[in-house]
């Protein structure tokens, strides 16, 4: 293995030099570097050659993704080869990833340690994420990218906790570790990490694919939602000690849910998985239903697997499903009292939410100040879940009113409390009334 | 009761602990690192000194490795006349520190496979209630046992945490035997000699860093599959492969300053 120093100086295959200024981490393949390049920072992934089964064939695939280029913004993507060494080592560049981020894994055990750089020592600093719904906007993210990844007809072959990062205020995700990603059908030797990697991978049966993504995206998914293993419960600290067999068997020939409901053998075990204990009461049905079928029939049967698209379904419909009670309470409506049909009240401090329905959707969603719609949920053949297009506000002229702001380009036909559809313009509103009813142009929406 | 019937005038929902971001850390999986460490009259002096700074130096690196989702703890078990632990139990490797150690007296090494196979146990210092990867046992020695040490390997070789568990030894100058620690260790991959003071620290630092990070996570269990695998396949999986890292990096040194036994 060539260690890099710093201050040494690494030649880019198209020219120029790249001076190392740091270290950044070191992993399983190699070691991040911060370098210095026609004066900006990047990041230089270093390879241990040693390490890396076929070097020729490995490097030609980081090429071609280069040439490639990223399937979304959400990738930290290389950006530059740099020559080989005389040994055959050598790297990428690609851009830092930037402050504001945090590492899945930091987010998973809710703290980061912070050296100070002075002293030395170590702090622990909370990460949480600022609100729920910056967390399944994360979520949401999460889904997407891997869904415009499939679709460039690549897969990510070893997609594990130490993959994404995440920006815990908005929910943004960054996807990190590119440079296993390969085309549908090549694979260059990266096996995975057990308990996310999928069971036939762990067994041997199978190499990573789209197929095995997919399994781990739910691993993923999971444990974001429900901060546990979905395969740890009872019979899994049964044993204790964790060696390589048990990790063969708990999660490739036996893998078994710990929420299965044909099988309650795995539970979770109060004191050690009260995470998910406590979540799994929280999400709606929906969501429940779909990491069960990830997780009994989707062992077994690849093609089972919840598909990235469903996924972002279910996600997009759960964060709409989020109210944010004005007594401090935010929760989903699954977690709020249904008096009626139409309405959700807030157990804590008595609050009624009317609701609404949307032609294209069976579920209704509560309305709220502050709620926002996004241009998703009005436009069936749009995917786009950052774009607000309008929102729940206070009449500025009329304290105490409430109406729905269109902040979209389009005009809205909007049935107004004297009963005729009106035309609403970018920048102008509507009242909430109970016969409230709004054609987005469409898709129709109605109290 | 009257919590449950405040609950159930409320619609059934417990509110005070239903929030979605509420959650606490994972629970992390754990590992133990055992450093055996011979603190008899023959590691007096610049081996002692050495071996004291070495350590000292490594703490903070192996927290480093220790990855987030694995919680490691260090426990410290010297032995000279008698066996000793530094702590009376394993202490998170965030909070541990290193107390200088000194030489006195004879090998005891056969007590201390002893005393560490009655500690390594649920009741024991393998208490965590969370899973635990295999423990880390790295012993060093500067000399042959002056006590029984057949009797106290075959009982820690009975022990099943040992079984399992990642076994690594450092022979420290000439009257160290590799042989002797290879029983220990299980096979000869896994024992490294120094001769020398930079050879100490560098292989102190190879050996425990490299077991901590093997140890430290779940194994790869097959990057090349050909067959489907079953538990003789992955059996010492880590083991091996502990063996296979440390001869790459032993090999890589040729440490060339000058000897521990001479020149004194």
């Amino acid at each position: 293995m060539v260690e890099l120093k710093i201050g040494q100086q690494v030649d880019l295959e198209f020219g120029g030099k790249a001076t190392v200024s740091d270290i950044i981490g070191s992993g399983g393949q190699g070691t991040v570097y911060q370098v210095d390049f026609n004066g900006m920072k990047w990041a230089l992934k270093w390879y241990d050659i040693d390490k890396i089964r076929k070097p020729k064939d490995f490097r030609e695939n980081i090429k071609n993704n280069i040439a490639d280029g990223a399937p979304s913004k959400r990738f930290l993507w290389p950006k530059y080869l740099t020559k080989e060494l005389p040994d055959g080592s050598f790297g990428y560049l690609m851009e830092l990833k930037p402050d504001s981020f945090d590492s899945f894994v930091d987010i998973l055990n809710t703290y980061k340690l912070v050296i100070d750089p002075f002293t030395g020592r170590a702090s622990k600093k909370s990460v949480r994420f600022a609100s729920l719904y910056a967390m399944v906007t994360a979520v949401i993210n999460i889904v997407n990218a891997f869904r415009q990844l499939h679709r460039s007809g690549k897969s990510y072959q070893d997609l594990n906790d130490g993959g994404f990062f995440i920006n815990v205020d908005t929910g943004a995700v960054l996807v990190c570790d590119c440079d296993n990603i390969a085309p549908e059908g090549s694979n260059f030797g990266i096996g995975g990490k057990p308990g996310y990697m999928a069971p036939e991978v762990v067994r041997g049966v199978a190499k990573p694919d789209v197929q095995t993504d997919k399994y781990s995206l739910a691993v993923v998914l999971f444990k974001l939602l429900f901060r546990g293993d979905p395969m740890e419960g009872e019979k899994v600290v049964r044993d204790v000690c964790l060696t390589e067999s048990s990790e063969l068997k708990h999660y490739g020939q036996n893998a078994l849910f710990v929420y299965d409901p044909d099988d309650v053998s795995n539970r979770p075990v109060r004191g050690i998985h009260d995470n998910v204990i406590k979540f799994w009461r929280v999400y709606p049905d929906y969501i429940k239903e779909a990491f069960v079928r990830s997780f009994t029939v989707g062992i077994s049967d690849p093609n089972k697997r919840i598909i990235e698209n469903e996924w972002q379904e279910l996600f997009i419909r759960l964060r709409s499903e989020i109210i944010m009670c004005s007594c401090g309470r935010t929760n989903f409506t699954s977690m709020f009292e249904k008096p009626t049909e139409n309405i959700y009240k807030c157990p804590k401090c008595g609050m009624s939410f009317p609701t609404m329905s949307f032609s294209n959707s069976n579920s209704r969603v509560p309305l709220y100040l502050g709620r926002k719609f996004f241009e998703c949920e009005i436009n069936p053949d749009c995917d786009d879940f950052l774009n607000v297009i309008g929102e729940l506000v206070e009449n500025k002229l009329r304290p105490g009113v409430l109406g729905i702001k269109n902040c979209s380009e389009k005009t809205w036909r909007v049935k107004m409390p004297d009963g005729i559809f009106h035309d609403v313009i970018s920048g102008k509103g509507c009242p909430i009334w109970k016969e409230l009813e709004i054609d987005f142009g469409g898709v129709r929406a109605k109290i | 009761m009257s919590d449950m019937m405040n609950t159930q005038a409320k619609g059934g929902f417990d509110f005070d602990d239903d929030d979605p971001l509420g959650a606490t850390s994972v629970s992390k999986k754990s590992l133990v690192i055992f450093f055996m460490i011979d603190t008899s009259a023959s590691m007096k002096g610049k081996k002692m000194g050495e071996l004291n700074t070495v350590m000292e130096e490594l703490i903070p690196e192996i927290r480093r490795v220790g990855e987030a989702d694995t919680d490691v703890k260090i426990a410290v078990l010297t032995f000279s006349t008698d066996v000793k632990w530094m702590y009376s139990a394993p202490v998170s490797i965030e909070e541990f520190e290193w107390t200088r150690l000194n030489a006195s007296g004879v090998t005891s090494m056969g007590a201390a496979f002893s005393e560490i196979s009655s500690r390594m146990s649920r009741n024991g210092f393998l208490n965590s209630p969370s899973l635990s990867f295999a423990p880390v046992i790295f012993l060093m020695t500067d000399g042959y046992p002056s006590d029984d040490y057949k009797k106290g390997l075959k009982e820690l070789q009975s022990n099943s945490w040992y079984k399992f568990g990642l076994k690594a030894a450092l022979g420290i100058g000439n009257e160290a035997n590799d042989d002797m620690l290879a029983e220990f260790t299980g096979s000869p991959e896994t024992v490294v000699h120094a001769y020398t003071g930079g050879q100490l620290a560098q292989m102190i630092k190879i050996v425990a860093v490299t077991a901590s990070q093997i140890g430290s996570k779940s194994m790869t269990l097959s990057d090349e599959p050909t067959k489907e695998l079953n538990a003789e396949d992955v059996f010492a999986a880590k083991q091996k492969l502990l063996g296979q890292q440390i001869q790459e990096l032993v090999t890589q040194d040729d440490g060339s300053d000058v000897s521990f036994d001479t020149g004194w």
